[in-house]
């Protein structure tokens, strides 16, 4: 049925007006929700899984060579990784640069150990970055490496990245769990602010229903309401993530060496993010609205 | 334009509120319905009004069966029916004007047949000069004059009133009752639940008397008894 814009711009105005206060409290609410959402999303879906894919990328496997391994050994173990398209950079630690390491590793905890050995007395190793980072892929290069002449040990961090692989999937389906529970609980919480509505215009409702006015009809304005609300509670939640988001990057260079650093996102994951929240607002209010007012205007 | 047949109306708490009532009602007429308290009055205008379902026989209502018509179509069934309640039912924070112009914003009406029909129905009320008062601040009389031009500025086929002058004094109820015998005088059908003896006396028209839900008297141009 034809609906006046006028009368439907009056009649939610009117409402939103006359319960100014709840409308406020279920704004402030939703933006919660949804800023919780916002954040969610951000850290625990795009973060979560940018710092997934550094680390993967990070994956090396470390080639140790014998220590009276000859120069031609070294060499040719340097020329296929070299030539190996599935390579993507590799690094020669010669004697000075494993005694090095050797040296930062232990120098703060164990420093005594350093002085059990000599520059020289450690293995030489190349580092290697693959071009792939399918940790099965990675382990089946490095495991190719294990049988070369000159090789001692190939050490390959699968077991990490396994469990990396393992908690990241574990938390995101609590994250999931989290925002659906966190979208339930903004439903509830708009249905309960419309339900009050509804409850204050009641003796209108009742008028309007024995006048002929279609559930429709008296169902719309409280739609719009819900949508409103729920569209505001969006904005503000957009706004409050992403200033989050902006201090949640400024605290990441601070601590650049940390894994948290890793967790950041790009611009279109965060315009994503943002156009998601006013979505998912809009469609929560209008839910929210429509189930109380299904409720109340049951025949 | 009204038709019962055996209708019966028993409600969940198991109390029965109409038996086997049978009438018929043709258009322009205006009927009182009178009878003690709980003798099935109420029902009877809610029945018509498709507030409420029969539990057998039939109601038909603007040549509609109120049992076939479905849920979405109450409402079109409705706008042919006024209805007065005993306590208004204005809406305190609209003014007169507003109130009766939500009649017609409710069921969609253009803002044109708004503007020349809400001033219109106020003058035959006798309200023009209290268009932009508010309900608290006219007498009971006025507020159910203003109630009348609610269910009236709609041109409806039948108009419903349940107690209408329940809460007014003799003077005031005269006043209204002459309100809907001009209403009545249009050709709409009046159906009126009173226990006034005074008014139902003095305008000899059909009363229809129900006792603990079944009809005891229908009677042209009848008195209260």
């Amino acid at each position: 049925m034809a609906i006046r814009l006028d009368y439907l711009a009056r009649e939610t105005g009117q409402n939103l007006v006359r319960n100014w206060l709840l409308s406020i409290a279920t704004v402030l609410i939703v933006t919660v929700s949804l800023t919780m959402l916002g954040i969610t999303m951000l850290l625990g879906y795009y973060g979560l899984d940018n710092a997934f894919i550094r680390w993967n990328n990070d994956v090396s496997f470390i080639v140790y060579m014998n220590p009276d391994a000859s120069k031609d050994q070294i060499d040719a173990i340097a020329k296929e990784l070299d030539k190996s398209p599935q390579v993507d950079s590799v690094e020669y630690y010669d004697d000075k640069k494993s005694y090095d390491l050797f040296k930062r590793l232990f120098q703060q905890d164990n420093p005594e150990m350093i002085g059990t050995l000599k520059e020289g007395e450690l293995p030489t190793s190349f580092r290697v970055k693959p071009s792939n980072p399918d940790a099965s892929v990675v382990k089946e290069m490095a495991n190719s490496f294990k049988p070369k002449t000159g090789v001692y040990e190939v050490s390959f961090p699968d077991e990490q990245v396994r469990q990396v692989q393992k908690a990241a999937l574990k938390i995101r389906l609590w994250l999931l769990l989290g925002v659906i529970a966190l979208l339930a609980a903004s439903i509830v919480l708009i249905f309960i602010a419309i339900q009050t509505a509804v409850f204050s215009r009641r003796r209108e409702i009742e008028v309007m229903r024995l006048v002929g006015a279609t559930n429709w009809f008296i169902r719309i304005p409280f739609i719009i309401e819900g949508i409103i609300q729920g569209l505001v509670g969006g904005v503000l939640a957009t706004t409050f993530t992403g200033l989050l988001g902006l201090a949640w990057k400024s605290a990441g260079t601070s601590m650049k060496n940390s894994l948290l650093a890793k967790f950041i996102w790009t611009g279109s994951q965060q315009t994503q993010t943002f156009l998601f929240l006013l979505g998912i607002g809009a469609v929560v209010g209008a839910l929210g609205a429509f189930v109380s007012t299904l409720w109340y205007l049951r025949d | 334009m009204i038709k019962l047949e055996n209708v019966k109306k028993v409600y969940k708490n198991e109390h029965v509120a109409l038996r086997g009532a049978s009438v018929d009602i043709q258009k322009g007429e205006f009927v009182f319905l009178v009878g003690p308290s709980g003798s099935g009055k109420s029902t009877f205008i809610r029945l018509l009004n498709r507030e409420e379902l029969p539990t057998e026989g039939q109601v038909w209502v603007a040549g509609k069966d109120i049992a076939s018509i479905r849920n979405w179509q109450v409402p079109y069934l409705r706008r042919n029916i006024g209805y007065i309640f005993q306590d208004f039912k204005l809406l305190p924070n609209k003014t007169v004007e507003e109130n009766v112009a939500f009649a017609l914003e409710a069921i969609g009406r253009p803002r044109q047949a708004v503007k020349t029909q809400v001033p219109a129905i106020l003058e035959l009320v006798g309200l023009a000069h209290k268009a932009k008062n508010r309900p608290d601040e006219l007498s009971g009389g006025e507020q159910q004059r203003v109630s009348i031009a609610r269910a009236f500025v709609n041109r409806p086929l039948i108009l419903l009133a349940d107690e209408p002058t329940g809460n007014l004094d003799p003077n005031t109820t005269i006043g209204i009752m002459k309100l809907l015998d001009r209403i009545n005088r249009t050709g709409t059908t009046v159906v009126m639940a009173t226990h006034d003896r005074g008014i139902v006396d003095v305008m000899r028209r059909r009363v229809i008397e129900l006792e603990a839900g079944q009809i005891v008297r229908d009677q042209a141009r009848g008195v209260y008894e």
